[in-house]
């Protein structure tokens, strides 16, 4: 892809599952809004090889570090 | 200026000296007339990456870079003008609510955008979902929305600060892009190039961001500010959290719905929060109102449906359907196929899906390009 080409504006992901959230095996993490068929399947291969998962409660960094001036 | 000039200008940054204002000026003037060749500014840049580039050095190469295209004013506009720019990240949708909380408060929002490469594409790219929305407005153009409507985002143009597209090509070709001063100066020559009261800028840190840790975001952040001071700009900076989305969603018309249902006070999660935080910080700086205050005004914006009001004003000036704001998905381009994701495993999340999982986009909405850095929006 190249800067330029047409984009779909179409699809994209969305993701409800956050960091440090407990997540069960089978729930529902999420949408994949895709062109076609073959195109959600690897969408959703690659989020759930993307997932990792901790055995524990992870701490999640603030929103906001700081303000500078 | 002679090649051995210009050769005399690297072989000292090689050596770790420290360059005068126009040695700079003069290099990247040459680099752009075709005087200096590729090689010799990638040596040039190699040299800056291992030895650095202090304050002047930095706020030199900056004005010739900023120097070598257009720039723009708004001079017709009375109300403070403020531009807000994020250091880009996964679904970092602020700037789309940042623009009408904003307005709605009495503050002007001019936002030139950059047709971002990446993950999500840029702030156009999701405002273009909107059918009939276009964003190649003229600076007059531009002025006058913002002093009718309150805020314009729009495309900046080719002529803005050219050799910034020019320079990032070659660094990324070169292994030259991690450079804290290099990285400030193609972040602020676009944000000086065009005349507002107040930059506010948005540095990422986090997995999800360029710069992977909150120091390094912090050391960006102050070279940042010390090119707005160099050039006489006030400026603020927030460095926050990309470690996830700030959102849930991930695309072009996914944001532009979130944004409409954060406008209509339905998203109460991390996006609006840092939202209502760049509002807080604008009406502080240029309308001297507490920070407090400040934030309890942006969230009843928002709560009042006034910035969901300017949010259509916006669509509309543009040209875009403004029934975008009363039923996003009456209008919105639709996928043909939803899917829900199911988990595989259980466990906590510490990596939420973003970047990873957006290399899959065939024919989606991702771009590859080769001169645009991840650092624009």
């Amino acid at each position: 892809m190249r800067k330029g080409d047409p984009i779909d504006p179409s699809v994209g992901i969305v993701m409800r599952a956050k960091l440090g959230q407990y997540v069960d095996d089978g729930a529902s993490i999420g949408e994949v809004h895709a062109a076609d068929a073959a195109a959600a399947d690897l969408a959703i291969a690659a989020i759930l090889a993307a997932l990792t998962f901790a055995e524990g409660p992870v701490d999640v960094p603030p929103l906001v570090h700081g303000w500078f001036e | 200026m002679t090649p051995s000039d210009h050769r005399h200008t690297v072989a000292a940054k090689r050596d770790g000296e420290t360059l005068a204002a126009d040695e700079i000026e003069t290099f990247i003037e040459g680099y752009l007339q075709g005087e200096v060749g590729d090689p010799l500014a990638a040596a040039f840049l190699m040299a800056c990456v291992l030895r650095g580039l202090d304050a002047n050095e930095t706020l030199a190469m900056t004005r010739a870079m900023i120097a070598s295209g257009e720039t723009v004013t708004f001079q017709g506009l009375t109300v403070p003008t403020v531009d807000k720019h994020s250091t880009g990240g996964v679904a970092d949708g602020v700037t789309l609510v940042f623009a009408p909380i904003a307005a709605s408060l009495g503050l002007a929002v001019a936002k030139l955008s950059g047709r971002g490469l990446g993950h999500t594409g840029g702030t156009l790219d999701k405002l273009e979902s909107i059918p009939g929305l276009r964003t190649d407005l003229s600076p007059a153009e531009m002025e006058e929305q913002v002093a009718r409507v309150g805020c314009a985002v729009a495309a900046q143009s080719s002529s803005l600060v050219p050799a910034d597209g020019a320079l990032y090509a070659l660094r990324d070709a070169t292994a030259t892009v991690p450079s804290i001063p290099l990285i400030a100066a193609s972040v602020m020559s676009k944000k000086l190039a065009v005349a507002t009261d107040l930059i506010l800028l948005d540095v990422k840190s986090g997995s999800g961001a360029f710069m992977k840790t909150p120091e390094h975001a912090v050391d960006l952040a102050n070279a940042c500010l010390a090119l707005a001071r160099g050039a006489g700009r006030p400026a603020r900076v927030g460095v926050t959290d990309m470690s996830q989305p700030l959102g849930d969603a991930i695309g072009n018309a996914l944001d532009v719905a979130e944004a409409v249902s954060l406008l209509r006070g339905e998203h109460h999660g991390r996006l609006r929060q840092l939202a209502v935080a760049f509002v807080a910080t604008a009406l502080e700086v240029e309308l001297g109102v507490g920070l407090g205050d400040a934030t309890g005004q942006a969230e009843r914006a928002i709560d009042s449906g006034e910035a969901l009001e300017r949010f259509r004003r916006m669509v509309e000036a543009q040209g875009g359907d403004p029934h975008v704001a009363d039923d996003p998905w009456s209008v919105l381009p639709r996928a043909a196929v939803v899917r829900t994701v199911h988990s595989d495993r259980a466990g906590w999340t510490p990596k939420p899906w973003g970047m990873p999982a957006w290399r899959w986009a065939p024919g989606g909405c991702a771009r590859a390009t080769r001169s645009t850095p991840p650092w624009v929006s």
